[in-house]
């Protein structure tokens, strides 16, 4: 075989190879990126059913504790707040998200403080309605914190597999960007306790 | 209770699909009952024959420090509880040092099963019981209370998942390209190589060379590459469907197959030099050339069983013949010598019985000449037995042995199907 001709062959076969591994490559990421805005929906989600949950739940409250006006105020303030921060979720940025927990985690506390005062009124306790929206919000906790979690693993999974070498050349060319995640739970995104 | 108490992680808790398809119930420290485990085993497996939907039950008595419901979630993920397309799984979990059962809902079995009701159900069914110590009665009252609440549930059919084409169809394009460029390139470098090879004599010469380095080339890339392929899929164990994936190979050897063809014809027709003067010899038309042929050359030209390519000097008028065999039915005369010889009849004379041996009469001529030979041959006594499929049920077995362990429908298969939870449920205490 000629001399020039197999280097030539070798480079024209390894460029070929090159540019349709990118194509695939290229084409994973935008499955995985599909994946993270997936997911978010998800988190999203489980947040307005939370959200959907806390008039009902306000409203029991209110039957049996209605001079406690200022801890059930404070939960309607803070949804009110909360369900006005939304992400777009093709441009997750780490403002956006901060901003999105910090709403979120005063919901969260406003509702851990309304839990904790229902712990003075026994007929309250009682009341199967509100035992069962209680099981409802804590499904709703549960399934938050689940969400969240995925979410977090499929957005380190992306910024994983934009970084390594040599993906990152495929990443690059297509302008993808490191993905913003939840941040482990300060104090105040705690989940409340509810006591059953 | 047991002073051993072994603490599970989501681990090494025993999966109960993996000994028995038909079984639903984890009790590996004995705290149900085999009675109970028994019909509640009954219970979900009419459950799951009914509508899909799968309920696994896990008594255990101790999970350590672990949280009961993140836990749960987990070992949910872990198993695949229900099928994958539905999510229509639910997980009942019971640790006996917490005080506590969880319930751990599927995505699909959210709606009929909301948290409220998972709670209602504990806290009218098995709590109660629980706080008694009846254990057995508590569980099967609740796993009672959930499969008449989810058999009135439909789910849709399971359709496959789809084949991620377009993350294998670029590479596979990518591989195709390069196959049939590394065809171009091997098959010029042959091209190359023997034009300029001066053991070859004459054109004719270096055309049969080229030929056989050509077919060698291209059986290497159309046949031998795809069977190496076919075995490297069958070692790697990747999935069936990939074999579509090879069919191509042979196809994308195609352009240099013919390009190939094009130049060596065009080195066969080329000016060449005259063998005895210092002229050039020109090749003559398939007109020109019946002057300098014998009539038995023009005849198997006319039959395509030879080619036969006539040169002439331009200056001396010196003329070379060269002849290439063509693959024809044709085969030489043994008496004339011309390629024209040709199976001309076949007939049976004696017919084979199961008892005897027949006689079968083949009758050659030679078209150029005329002349005939008979060939007697034996046919074999007919046979009673018939052996075929067997080639054709390895083939089938091979093609549909692509995707295994998913499902779970079958009796031997070993585990839950696939599905998904995202933390749904409820937790009471006793």
């Amino acid at each position: 075989m000629n001399k020039n001709t197999i280097i030539l062959a070798s480079i024209v076969g390894v460029l070929v190879l090159t540019v349709f591994w990118g194509i695939g490559k290229y084409n994973g990421l935008v499955t995985k990126d599909e994946a993270v805005s997936g997911q978010w929906a998800n988190v999203e989600n489980q947040y307005q059913r939370r959200s959907d949950l806390i008039p009902n739940l306000v409203a029991t409250v209110k039957g049996y504790a209605s001079h406690e006006s200022e801890t059930l105020e404070g939960v309607v303030a803070a949804r009110a707040k909360a369900t006005q921060v939304t992400i777009d979720p093709t441009n997750l940025s780490a403002e956006k998200l901060k901003e999105y927990q910090a709403a979120q985690g005063q919901l969260s506390s406003a509702l851990g403080k309304l839990l904790m005062i229902t712990e003075n009124y026994p007929d309250l306790k009682a009341n199967q309605n509100f035992l069962e929206l209680q099981a409802q919000l804590e499904g709703t906790e549960n399934r938050i914190t689940t969400e969240r979690g995925r979410f977090n693993d499929l957005c380190k999974e992306f910024n994983a597999a934009i970084r390594k070498f040599p993906t990152n050349i495929v990443a690059s060319f297509a302008s993808l960007e490191k993905k913003a995640y939840f941040e482990a739970e300060a104090g105040s995104e705690k989940a409340p306790k509810v006591a059953f | 209770m047991a002073a051993w108490a072994t603490e599970y992680t989501v681990q090494t808790i025993p999966n109960p699909k993996t000994t028995d398809a038909a079984a639903f119930v984890s009790n590996p420290d004995g705290i149900l009952a085999a009675q109970t485990v028994d019909q509640i085993n009954q219970r979900l497996h009419a459950l799951k024959s009914e509508n899909g939907s799968e309920v696994a039950v896990v008594v255990v008595n101790s999970i350590g420090t672990e949280e009961i419901k993140p836990f749960a979630t987990s070992l949910f993920k872990t198993w695949g509880i229900g099928n994958a397309q539905n999510s229509n799984g639910l997980l009942v979990f019971f640790v006996m040092d917490q005080k506590k059962v969880t319930f751990e809902t599927g995505y699909g079995l959210e709606g009929v099963l909301p948290d409220a009701i998972c709670k209602r159900i504990q806290s009218q069914d098995m709590i109660p019981e629980f706080k008694e110590g009846n254990f057995d009665a508590g569980m099967l009252a609740g796993v009672e209370r959930i499969v008449s609440v989810v058999r009135g549930e439909k789910f849709a059919p399971i359709v496959q998942k789809p084949i991620p084409w377009d993350e294998i169809v670029p590479l596979a394009v990518g591989v195709y390209i390069v196959i049939a460029l590394l065809a171009l390139f091997w098959i010029s470098s042959i091209l190359s190589k023997i034009k300029n090879d001066t053991r070859y004599n004459s054109n004719m010469a270096r055309y049969k060379a080229i030929k056989t380095e050509k077919a060698s080339a291209l059986m290497v890339l159309a046949l031998v590459l795809p069977i190496l392929a076919l075995v490297a899929l069958l070692v790697l164990k990747m999935p069936a469907y990939l074999i579509v994936l090879v069919i191509p190979i042979p196809l994308a050897t195609l352009p240099a197959h013919l390009w190939g063809k094009i130049r060596m014809l065009q080195v066969r027709r080329a000016p060449m030099p005259c063998t005895v003067c210092d002229g050039t010899m020109h090749l003559l038309s398939e007109k020109q050339e019946d002057a300098h042929l014998k009539l038995a050359q023009q005849f198997e030209e006319e039959l395509h069983a030879v080619d036969y390519d006539v040169f002439v000097c331009d200056t001396c008028k010196n003329e070379s013949i060269y002849t290439l065999d063509k693959p024809s039915k044709y085969s030489n005369c043994p008496k004339c010598g011309t390629k024209a010889f040709i199976m001309k009849d076949k007939r049976t004379i004696v017919a084979p019985t199961y008892l005897s041996a027949g006689t079968e009469r083949t009758t050659f001529h030679c078209k150029f000449c005329g002349y005939e030979e008979n060939h007697n041959d034996n046919i074999p006594r007919l046979q009673r037995n018939s052996s075929a499929f067997i080639g054709g049920a390895a083939a089938g077995s091979i093609l549909s042995s692509g995707r295994g362990g998913f499902g779970g429908g079958g009796f031997s298969g070993g585990s839950f199907g696939g599905g998904f939870s995202g933390g749904g449920g409820a937790t009471s205490g006793w």
